[in-house]
């Protein structure tokens, strides 16, 4: 019933009509509760395909909503909303993983591997194999070109807005995509 | 749509292997885990809210009265260390108490350089009787001798 009633008025509000109440001293909190439930879900799930573990992906996504809700007052309206909270969402998962990396004292590769041994036993993914070689092949690819890999294949985005997440060209973001693609099908195909 | 039908037609020609993969998302999440978030940022911007309101208040209140006792602190310590009482030597502080033209000096520096004056003194008088004895010794005169005749 409560997921309705949000529900219902998600779709009835666009991002700036919930900017604009955000603005307003009396609803800060209802607009705001309002951009979480309407972007939790796409920001969860790209930052739970870079880190892979639900709680390291909530931790990040509450990281994120907090900082959001911190910057929101400050936020100008060149860039939309959600780009903006996509481009948070990033930073705080590449963040995330580096950190990661210092505390165990352990390289890229490693991180990567661990994350792939960690798939085949985590009980909130359900792939099958080939659904697990897949995530196992994209797991390899270096951090960047992996994000624009899922940006792309899984996000569906257009490259004009993955640009302005990742402050990269759309030639660049292009190029990384291809070859994230040609690495991944050589993996599938070898393995 | 467009796009998506893009992507499909590329990756169909790029990568057949990976284009034969379903793209479904096979992760998930704890039961009612979206329903409850909104509530956990909610509660957590309440606590940011609080502690941002409280850092104010403080700044305000106290943290602004403290670092101006604190600056105020370092002043006076600066000035203090590097007053003239730095550059005296002992004789010259005593010279200046005597004549009580410096009169705003520090107990502790007077004790000490009256202490070390006595002791210098205390010295010299003890290297003086040495010599008298050894001369006594050496000339073979009789102490008893000389108190008689005074």
């Amino acid at each position: 019933m409560l997921v309705d009633f949000f529900g219902l008025y998600m779709e009835h509000y666009s991002d700036d009509k919930l900017l604009s109440m955000f603005r307003e001293e009396d609803s800060r909190n209802y607009a705001y509760n309002l951009i979480v439930r309407k972007h939790q879900e796409r920001l969860y799930w790209h930052i739970r395909r870079m880190v892979i573990v639900h709680e390291d992906a909530d931790d990040v996504v509450q990281n994120t909503l907090v900082k959001a809700w911190k910057g929101l007052h400050n936020f100008k309206e060149e860039a939309k909303l959600y780009t903006w909270l996509y481009r948070i969402a990033t930073n705080e998962a590449i963040t995330f993983l580096n950190k990661k990396r210092k505390r165990f004292f352990i390289s890229i590769v490693d991180v990567e591997h661990e994350l792939s041994e960690h798939l085949a036993s985590d009980e909130n993914y359900s792939g099958d194999e080939i659904q697990l070689i897949l995530q196992k092949a994209i797991l390899t690819l270096p951090e960047k070109q992996r994000l624009v890999f899922n940006m792309k294949y899984y996000g569906e985005m257009k490259y004009e807005e993955m640009s302005t997440i990742l402050d990269t060209s759309i030639g660049a973001l292009k190029a990384s995509y291809h070859h994230a693609v040609k690495k991944i099908e050589n993996y599938i195909k070898e393995d | 749509m467009e796009n998506k039908k893009t992507i499909s037609d590329n990756l169909k020609n790029e990568a057949p292997f990976l284009s034969k993969i379903e793209k479904i998302n096979h992760f998930s999440t704890p039961n009612n885990y979206f329903e409850v978030l909104p509530e956990v940022i909610s509660s957590k911007n309440v606590n940011t809210n609080k502690l941002q309101f409280l850092f104010d208040k403080l700044s305000y209140k106290v943290l602004v009265p403290i670092s101006m006792f604190a600056v105020l602190l370092f002043i006076v310590f600066n000035m203090n260390s590097n007053s003239i009482e730095e550059g005296l030597t002992n004789e010259q502080l005593c010279e200046l108490i005597l004549e009580e033209v410096y009169i705003e000096i520090d107990d502790y520096l007077v004790y000490e350089s009256y202490a070390e004056l006595i002791e210098e003194d205390e010295i010299d008088t003890s290297t003086d009787t040495e010599e008298y004895i050894n001369y006594l010794l050496e000339n073979d005169i009789d102490i008893n001798s000389i108190i008689e005749e005074l």
